[in-house]
């Protein structure tokens, strides 16, 4: 499944931590470490998908399952604060 | 020269009429009333920043009245009601808790119909031309902590409300008494006694509620606002050791933005006022127990980064 950022979005990031503002809802989300360095990643990118973000962190966890479950889990806070959507929707 | 206290009787009798109009920082309010409680508590802790007006269409930015409610059975309670512009806002009080209700209606004034300001929930004091915004919900020993260091030297800006400036996101000084509730009445008063209170406001639902008046310092500095340097969440702790830590700037804006009145109504602009504020300025976390250790904390705290 491809998805993009649901734009226009604001963030301001600090050492670790990224704040990402929603216009539309007006909520603010915080996301430190590995979400925010994925955030980072994909910000530059107009779509992308698990596999993508998977290998951007590939070798950071215990393993390629806690990888696959942190992407998935990710994914899944991103689309429920309405800041990306998936393509085909 | 401004008289330090004016007498309760004086004012109680231009309250009754025409009202009286108390500035502070950027607001002003007409206040009517016929309480001689709140006739007290002004010429108590407003001496300084009071005028009269002489004619009640004078320009106000809230026009206050605190009466009692018509009908025989409030009178009979001794209850009074707060007008806002001539409405009635919340449901009649007791005649004894009028002192408080007042300054808390004065707050509600501004955190609910104010929107030229990002308003958080935070006092706010200055020291060497930087603020200390100190957000915390109720219990966590933030009024009386900052009574303790106004007493110390601190410029009050606010013990309750943070005003900052959309655009040069500085803080804005309001600088109106302190409220200060049950043990922390009585902890300010001895350790301090030459400080000024008001009228007490006893059983409120937050029990007993005095306020403290603001040094004349900070009051005549009242439009001077000042870059914020540190932002420090206080919490007090029952036999706590005084610890101040570091705070995540990530997590700073997060709960700073929980305790805003208008973060969500400012929308983009309250974002991006917020993201300005704490890029600038130091953020910690602090636990104390001690007045004196966390007074000491306070007067060594670092300068903060280039502002």
């Amino acid at each position: 499944m491809l998805y993009k950022w649901k734009r226009p979005v604001l963030f301001s990031t600090w050492d670790n931590e990224i704040v990402v503002y929603q216009f539309l809802s007006g909520d603010t989300y915080l996301f430190s470490d590995l979400s925010k360095t994925l955030i980072e990643h994909c910000f530059s990118k107009n779509c992308f998908d698990n596999a993508f973000l998977e290998s951007e962190i590939l070798g950071l966890l215990e393993s390629q399952q806690h990888v696959k479950d942190f992407v998935s889990a990710l994914i899944k806070r991103l689309l429920n604060a309405d800041l990306i959507i998936s393509e085909g929707m | 020269m401004i008289a330090d206290i004016i007498p309760g009787s004086y004012v109680a009798i231009e309250l009754a009429n025409s009202g009286v109009l108390v500035k502070s920082g950027p607001f002003s309010y007409l206040l009517q009333s016929n309480v001689p409680a709140i006739a007290n508590n002004i010429g108590f802790l407003y001496a300084e920043n009071l005028s009269f007006p002489l004619v009640t269409r004078v320009f106000s930015d809230f026009h206050i009245a605190i009466y009692p409610p018509s009908g025989m059975i409030s009178n009979m309670k001794k209850q009074v009601q707060f007008y806002l512009d001539g409405q009635i806002i919340f449901n009649p009080f007791p005649l004894h808790h009028a002192t408080a209700m007042l300054e808390w209606g004065m707050n509600w004034c501004i955190s609910t119909q104010i929107h030229t300001y990002l308003i958080i929930h935070a006092a706010v004091i200055e020291k060497d031309g930087f603020a200390a915004v100190l957000p915390a919900p109720p219990g966590s020993g933030k009024s009386t902590l900052c009574a303790s260091l106004v007493q110390e030297g601190w410029r009050l800006l606010s013990d309750e409300l943070t005003l900052i400036n959309l655009t040069t996101a500085e803080a804005v000084p309001v600088p109106r008494p302190i409220g200060l509730k049950n043990q922390s009445i009585d902890i300010i008063k001895q350790r301090y006694p030459e400080s000024v209170f008001g009228v007490l406001s006893s059983d409120t639902l937050k029990g007993s509620v005095c306020h403290l008046k603001p040094p004349s310092h900070s009051v005549k500095l009242q439009f001077e606002e000042c870059p914020i340097g540190w932002i420090i969440f206080p919490k007090y702790e029952a036999d706590a050791d005084t610890e101040l830590l570091p705070k995540s700037k990530g997590q700073a804006f997060m709960e700073i933005a929980n305790n805003a009145f208008n973060y969500s109504v400012l929308g983009v602009e309250g974002f991006d006022i917020l993201k300005k504020v704490v890029d600038r300025a130091d953020c910690y976390s602090f636990k104390y127990s001690n007045l004196d250790e966390a007074i000491a904390v306070f007067e060594q705290l670092d300068s903060p980064r280039e502002i």
